[in-house]
């Protein structure tokens, strides 16, 4: 505990993955897609590296404003009752 | 509806296309209008979509992506509509796979470099009205614009984009990587013109 929090205020790396690999691992990361173990590896650098952890807030608040841009959008009730309207009449 | 189908398995037929394609219709609707950035072509993209979905039903496999495999018709209807229109043009130059990861000076980006003096967690981002953002995406070239709401705002992992799209992984990590920094730099040029924060200096720019 005392020995990540001596890292994060000072920025220092911890064993694993450097901050290198986990700069060039950050968006891979972020979309799910590294394998369990480099996930754990490069969640627990982010997580102690005062110099990384702002790179992965900066990537993180991008996608988070556009996905909350984008909720706002939803199909009409018009629009969805047309659809299943022609469905059933593709059905009959 | 196939003669050939009696009536509970055409009930059957119907609950589970209702369960597992007619639950995303609200994504459908969301990536139809990213595509077309106007809401009567979207509605019409919706439509089609569902119809060839529910013709093709039988082609679907249980258990497998519904929400990708809707968006791939979707963006095929879409495609269709704008080689009719003879509008398309082949809006960005593809790279090698290879070159779809960060290298060297580029693993660090450098929009967070310019503005982490000022705004190290790009806080700028939340400043921005939604319609602003919107636009942002809907001004992306089609190839980007299309990883990008698949992945960022649908959530597809790498695989299903690649299948619904026609490229491989490496394209797709590609497209996002390029089109997730555009739309940064749009977000950042509008935010500095708005005044939601201090353009960066030249030293910022170049450290």
């Amino acid at each position: 505990m005392i020995i990540d929090w001596v890292r994060k205020l000072f920025g220092g790396q911890p064993d694993g993955v450097t901050c290198e690999e986990s700069l060039r691992l950050l968006q891979e990361y972020i979309d799910g897609e590294l394998d369990h173990l480099t996930a754990s590896q490069v969640e627990e650098h982010f997580r102690v590296c005062k110099a990384c952890w702002p790179h992965l807030n900066f990537e993180e608040r991008f996608r988070d404003r556009l996905r909350r841009a984008s909720e706002r959008d939803c199909c009409p009730e018009e629009v969805r009752a047309r659809v299943l309207a022609a469905i059933d009449e593709v059905e009959d | 509806m196939s003669g050939t189908e009696e009536g509970p398995t055409a009930v059957r037929k119907r609950e589970v296309f209702d369960a597992e394609a007619v639950v995303h219709m609200d994504a459908v609707y969301r990536f139809a209008l990213r595509l077309a950035g106007d809401p009567d072509q979207a509605n019409d993209l919706v439509q089609e979509t569902y119809l060839r979905a529910w013709r093709a039903w039988d082609q679907y496999t249980a258990g497998t992506n519904a929400k990708s495999w809707l968006f791939t018709i979707c963006r095929n209807l879409f495609l269709r509509q704008i080689e009719r229109g003879k509008r398309h043009r082949s809006t960005v130059e593809e790279r090698s796979p290879r070159e779809s990861t960060p290298s060297g000076g580029d693993i660090v980006n450098p929009l967070w470099t310019a503005t982490s003096q000022k705004d190290p967690e790009g806080s700028f981002f939340d400043s921005i009205v939604d319609d602003q953002v919107i636009h942002a995406i809907e001004e992306l070239p089609e190839e980007y614009r299309t990883a990008v709401v698949m992945s960022d705002v649908e959530g597809l992992p790498y695989a299903d984009i690649a299948e619904a799209t026609g490229v491989p992984v490496g394209t797709v990590k590609s497209r996002l990587f390029r089109g997730r920094r555009q739309l940064q730099q749009v977000l950042y040029d509008f935010a500095v013109e708005m005044g939601y924060i201090e353009p960066a200096t030249n030293e910022e720019e170049d450290a």
